[in-house]
């Protein structure tokens, strides 16, 4: 964007384009639930069934060696399927928290849409009103900090 | 000795005493002046100089002039001068409150409004903290930005200021060389002059001490008697100074008894070693 099309932003135009994008997350975030919970599923049936088919190979009192490598061999396909279910119960979770932070976030801006920004425009006020900016602010504060140590 | 003397003088011999003196004082007269005229001109470089220094601010302190001087253009330089480094100092004022530089602020703005406006795929995340973070300094930036345009005249200004005050230092620079040109001309011009006004007194001084009445030369008695190894009197002493005849005694010398020594090889070159003839003004002074 261009500097003339920056400084036309209103912060109302900015909520609202803020709003419209977690809109359209929040209506695309049930249907990867779904997606995410279904893939879930299949990898906790998969971790359960090769878990399962590992302790029944450590229950036989077997010792020879073609059980030996049944063994190392189940053991490898347990650890894969656990390691994808937890990627998945990962994933899931990302989601269910998106959900929920989207939820808010559209809670948030919509009551913010009204005019009350406020409180989010301080530092612009501070700096239309003849004050130093953030930046400035913060190289001051490093500086004073320096100095004392 | 006598030849140079002459020769020196020889554009005097014709001229009356009172002519001499005439020209001795005109040229002591002209001397004064151009000392003069030099020593205005040393002080109009160093006004110069001082006001290139303050210029490119290698000296903070502005020229003193002391009202001496009717130059214009060192009077603007100093002016422009002043001006730029109150432009300037507005110019640190604003950079100071502000700190990013304009093109930065554009650029951070363009930035978080992207990071603000762009659709996002669900599996990625933007928590509200960070998107209220964003948007505060996204307007913060937006002030900044509106106070950059506003301010556009700072810039401008200060541009325009440097502008000025170069082309007068350059200008300045070009008469503080002329200035270098005149004192050589001067101080050599200055030292003909002394050179002439030297020459002028010391033939007036040589004039004034001669001898009112003319020694008599002295006669072939005065030599017979002087290798005899009689006494002489002091006229004929004075006689034998004046128009010579002591130096050749010793061509008439009687050879000594003394065994003849071998001469010693001398380092000597064949090049006759005679020293550089000194100028008559620093002999007389």
């Amino acid at each position: 964007m261009q500097a003339r099309e920056l400084l036309s932003v209103l912060p109302a135009d900015l909520i609202k384009s803020i709003l419209v994008r977690r809109q359209k997350m929040a209506d695309q975030l049930p249907k990867e639930l779904k997606s995410r919970q279904e893939e879930n599923n299949r990898a906790f049936q998969l971790a359960k069934a090769s878990r399962e088919e590992l302790q029944a190979i450590q229950d036989t009192d077997e010792a020879s060696a073609s059980h030996e490598e049944r063994l190392l061999q189940a053991q490898q396909i347990y650890d894969e399927h656990e390691q994808f279910r937890r990627r998945t119960s990962s994933r899931l979770q990302t989601i269910k928290n998106n959900i929920q932070d989207c939820q808010e976030a559209i809670d948030f801006w919509e009551k913010l849409a009204d005019g009350g920004w406020g409180h989010l425009l301080e530092d612009a006020e501070r700096v239309r009103s003849g004050g130093a900016s953030s930046y400035a602010e913060a190289k001051r504060h490093t500086a004073d900090k320096e100095g004392e140590s | 000795m006598t030849s140079k003397s002459s020769s020196l003088f020889a554009d005097l011999r014709q001229k009356e005493t009172s002519e001499i003196e005439a020209m001795y004082e005109t040229a002591l007269a002209q001397l004064s002046t151009t000392e003069n005229q030099l020593l205005d001109l040393y002080r109009k470089k160093k006004i110069h100089s001082e006001t290139i220094k303050f210029a490119v601010s290698k000296t903070t302190q502005i020229p003193n002039m002391k009202g001496q001087t009717e130059d214009a253009l060192v009077e603007l330089a100093i002016e422009q001068k002043e001006d730029f480094d109150l432009h300037l100092a507005r110019r640190d004022a604003l950079v100071e409150r502000l700190l990013v530089p304009r093109h930065r602020v554009v650029h951070a703005m363009g930035e978080f409004h992207e990071k603000l406006t762009t659709p996002l795929n669900p599996t990625e995340s933007i928590s509200l903290a960070t998107e209220m973070e964003h948007f505060a300094r996204f307007f913060e930036l937006q002030a900044m930005l509106q106070i950059y345009s506003e301010e556009q005249d700072v810039q401008t200004s200060l541009h325009r200021a440097r502008s000025n005050l170069l082309e007068t230092i350059k200008a300045v620079n070009k008469n503080d060389r002329r200035l270098a040109q005149l004192i050589n001309q001067h101080r050599s011009n200055a030292k003909k002059q002394r050179t002439e006004a030297g020459r002028l007194k010391a033939y007036l001084e040589k004039i004034n001490a001669s001898p009112v009445i003319p020694v008599p030369e002295p006669s072939p008695e005065v030599n017979e008697r002087l290798l005899a190894g009689q006494a002489l009197t002091m006229e004929e002493f004075a006689s034998m100074l004046e128009h010579g005849g002591l130096t050749e005694l010793d061509s008439k010398k009687v050879p000594s008894n003394k065994p003849k020594q071998r001469n010693k090889k001398s380092n000597r070159g064949t090049k006759p070693r005679r020293s550089q003839r000194q100028t008559p003004s620093r002999k007389r002074d």
